[in-house]
């Protein structure tokens, strides 16, 4: 449960997430996946499995339109 | 690897960031918090909160509020100051996604200047029997079912914990069949987290009964009881427990609901109280058997 003693560290960790919005790439997704970890660990119940149904981002393969393999035409 | 980012997901996420820092924030004083908690804790309960009440909005078959096409969906958004436009979609799902991006403040303006709009009621007149106060009554409906959405214990189901299955176990076979009643109706509700407070006063009330289990004088009978519980054991501290107990029946919102009764927040003592009292009636329970029942 959230209240006024950890609130500060709540606080700290949305800024920390906001952070990433517009910014999320190859390299600091592992680190946004660990912030992630530490985001659910603090919120309530119900609202754990809100957040964890959330999709922040897709991997696309590099050159995914390029492929070798691919027909010529 | 390339990331592509999900924007609808940030602005979600940070509505529910809103939320508990709102709920941690509010004045429990405000009538307009008072108003956005009860809210709150309707959303926080029902997983399913922003797909019922888009229903309400669509004016979906089976509720009274009025059918809004594509076209007053995207009305009924931007005349609430909220700029979202109706896309094609299916339109439960696409107000159920807009619902997700606005945090309860937001949700508390949209059903009361939006959804209870008298206006719309009267402007998107169809063959649909549109009516305000059944749509009152509706609403209301959903929102207590919000609350009760709790889920049952999963100890419950699984049968877990030695110890309580030792105190569950032990069913009242006294001729008292009140008092055999009172227990077990206990030890039922207690599993089902919103009776739980119920659960609490049938044990109380198990306890009075069952003070005046050899006779109608409370105080001889309770006061013989105690001698049998106490054998071998300490008289003082049998009494001791009976006051005390007593006294936080009195004290707290238990045996009676006057206004200066203290009510029991907390599921944390709520458990303490029932287990406390569960093992002096399982106290009670085992003596009233090893002694026979002849003296009721």
């Amino acid at each position: 449960m959230i209240d006024n003693k950890n609130i500060d560290n709540f606080i700290d960790l949305i800024t920390e997430f906001n952070g990433f919005e517009g910014n999320l790439n190859s390299e600091n997704v592992n680190r946004f996946e660990e912030l992630k970890n530490k985001i659910l660990a603090v919120l309530p119940e119900n609202q754990k499995i809100r957040f964890s149904q959330l999709e922040f981002y897709s991997e696309i393969p590099e050159n995914e339109s390029n492929y070798q393999d691919d027909l010529p035409f | 690897m390339t990331i592509k980012e999900n924007r609808n997901s940030f602005l979600k996420a940070k509505v529910i960031f809103d939320d508990i820092l709102f709920k941690a924030n509010c004045d429990k004083n405000n009538s307009e918090d008072i108003k956005n908690i009860k809210l709150l804790q309707a959303r926080e309960y029902n997983l399913d909160f922003e797909t019922q009440l888009s229903d309400f909005i669509c004016g979906e078959p089976g509720n009274s509020f009025p059918y809004r096409s594509s076209y007053y969906l995207t009305k009924f958004f931007k005349d609430l100051g909220l700029n979202y436009t109706h896309n094609g979609s299916t339109r439960r799902f696409w107000v159920k996604e807009v619902l997700q991006e606005l945090n309860i403040s937001q949700i508390s303006f949209l059903i009361e200047k939006g959804l209870f709009n008298k206006k719309d009621f009267k402007l998107l007149e169809n063959k649909k029997a549109n009516n305000y106060e059944n749509s009152i009554q509706e609403f209301r409906l959903f929102i207590n079912d919000c609350l009760n959405e709790n889920s049952i214990d999963l100890s419950y189901l699984l049968e877990l914990n030695i110890n309580v299955e030792l105190l569950f176990d032990n069913q009242p076979q006294t001729k008292d069949e009140e008092l055999n009643k009172l227990i077990k109706e206990a030890k039922d509700r207690f599993f089902i987290p919103q009776d739980k407070q119920v659960a609490i006063e049938k044990l109380w009330d198990a306890f009075e009964r069952i003070k005046t289990y050899f006779g109608t004088d409370k105080k001889s009978s309770s006061n013989k009881l105690i001698s049998l519980i106490a054998v071998d054991f300490s008289e003082e501290v049998i009494n001791e427990e009976f006051k005390i107990l007593t006294k936080i029946g009195n004290e707290f919102r238990i045996r009676h609901h006057e206004t200066d009764k203290k009510d029991i927040i907390e599921n944390k003592h709520l458990n303490y109280l029932f287990f406390r009292m569960l093992s002096l009636l399982d106290l009670c329970l085992i003596t009233i058997k090893k002694n026979g029942q002849n003296d009721l």
